[in-house]
């Protein structure tokens, strides 16, 4: 008996894993992001979108930004130590997305759950950026990137942002990037840096297409033209990327391969 | 008032599967500097205590996936660039990491990662100038220490403990045909009683 080389082995695997994504797409869950500034009001139509979902009869969960029971105290921690640099910080939000990515998000997609990102990686796209970090190597960090079936993305002004903000609270000290604006006044410098975060989220719109939302419109308004836009999107099969990112993740599950 | 810029010091860099024996090159190497007049530094892995937090606070989460682990690592890394590495090799003085890059990449290629994805996102820290090679026979092995104190043996741990399915073996098989290769190529010197400094 000839046995394949190891290269040939991890080639045969690799296929058959394909095969074997591609075999789940009818069976699997949707990926739907809400992304926008702070303020935008993404969070209030989430939880809508959420409860009209299930009421639908879907089985949804819900991944929230920086919410990894293993990387948020870290973030955390430094954050309040105010001693992140904007690699650091950046690293440290990726590693939090990809744990959940392959902990919670894809588990959830292949048994057909569907999951409801509040912040998926534009939020740290667009606001590593703002910090001044490059793009292209922003892209590198969160590849291979695993695209969602839909973005919604809550478009607001900045002063819009920074009223809503205010009227509740301070903004915290990275939230305002006061680690790159250097401006004493947390409100001041939050008006500054939104500025530039949108400016990133909106050529982030423009090339990667999300659903722009207006978000300066009513509640109500906004959760009718998501419900209608949900509905009539239709379902596509998944990306070629999301594939290689499934593949890579099931190699190192091959409980759920053989169910 | 015109300041002459100190000449930039040189980066060191330490490799390989173990905590103790690089802590214990480190330490000697520094020591050599020092006889010979010229001031050196050490940025140990796990520097900003990111990995001593996660296994303290971890417990009860599923471990971190290869990827996850080098991310964490490029935090540590990045932490200790701002406040180890740059700012000694700005004095003019050496600096010893150890680890430093051909460890996580060679933990991400053992674990099946794309070498050219570790490279880019290790893109922010700047290259060595020297590459040494620590091979875990330098210290008896009554005094390697434990798993904990090497980058490699914290990550296999994870990876066992995980809800994946690894063969760590292999990956610590893999790791060592990394730093192999390194060695062969001429990028990295294997530490020897020989090698100057760190006998």
């Amino acid at each position: 008996m000839i046995t394949p080389s190891p290269t040939l082995a991890r080639r045969q695997t690799a296929r058959h894993l394909r095969e074997v994504v591609l075999a789940r797409e009818k069976k699997r869950g949707l990926l739907i992001a809400f992304e926008g500034p702070d303020g935008s009001g993404k969070t209030t139509q989430r939880k809508l979108f959420k409860n009209w979902l299930k009421s639908e009869g879907h089985d949804v969960i819900t991944t929230k930004w920086n919410s990894s029971a293993l990387v948020k105290p870290l973030v955390k921690a430094r954050k309040a130590a105010r001693s992140l640099s904007p690699e650091e910080f950046c690293v440290l939000h990726a590693a939090d997305f990809r744990y959940r990515l392959e902990n919670d998000v894809l588990p959830a997609l292949w048994q057909g759950q569907t999951v409801v990102a509040d912040r998926y990686l534009f939020t740290a796209l667009a606001r590593d950026a703002a910090r001044g970090l490059d793009l292209a190597w922003l892209l590198d960090v969160y590849d291979p990137l695993f695209w969602p079936d839909m973005v919604f993305y809550f478009a607001v002004s900045p002063e819009t942002s920074g009223k809503r903000i205010a009227a509740d609270r301070s903004p915290s000290y990275y939230e305002a990037g006061q680690d790159v604006t250097e401006i004493s006044d947390p409100l001041d410098s939050y008006t500054q840096f939104m500025g530039r975060v949108i400016q990133e989220y909106e050529a982030l719109a423009r090339i990667f297409q999300f659903v722009t939302v207006d978000a300066e419109q009513s509640i109500f308004e906004q959760h009718r033209v998501i419900r209608e836009l949900f509905e009539s999107g239709a379902r596509r099969p998944w990306e070629r990327r999301n594939q290689k990112v499934l593949v890579e993740w099931l190699s190192h599950h091959p409980k759920l391969v053989k169910v | 008032m015109t300041g002459v810029a100190p000449p930039r010091g040189t980066l060191i860099a330490l490799e390989g599967t173990g905590g103790r024996s690089m802590a214990v090159a480190a330490r000697r190497l520094e020591r050599s500097f020092r006889t010979s007049q010229a001031g050196a530094g050490i940025s140990p892995w796990d520097a900003s205590a990111i990995f001593l937090q996660i296994a303290q606070g971890g417990r009860g989460n599923p471990a971190p996936p290869p990827r996850t682990l080098i991310l964490l690592y490029a935090a540590d890394l990045a932490f200790r660039l701002r406040w180890q590495i740059r700012p000694i090799l700005d004095e003019g003085t050496h600096v010893i990491a150890a680890p430093y890059l051909e460890t996580v990449v060679g933990f991400g290629r053992a674990a099946g990662l794309p070498q050219a994805w570790l490279r880019r996102v290790f893109a922010f820290a700047p290259p060595p100038d020297v590459c040494y090679r620590v091979p875990e026979s330098t210290i008896p092995v009554h005094r390697r220490g434990a798993p904990s104190d090497s980058f490699l043996e914290f990550c296999l741990a994870q990876l066992r403990n995980g809800p994946a399915s690894w063969d760590t073996e292999e990956i610590r098989r893999g790791f060592e045909g990394h730093l192999d290769r390194l060695e062969s190529r001429g990028k990295c010197t294997l530490v020897t009683a020989r090698t100057p400094g760190t006998e």
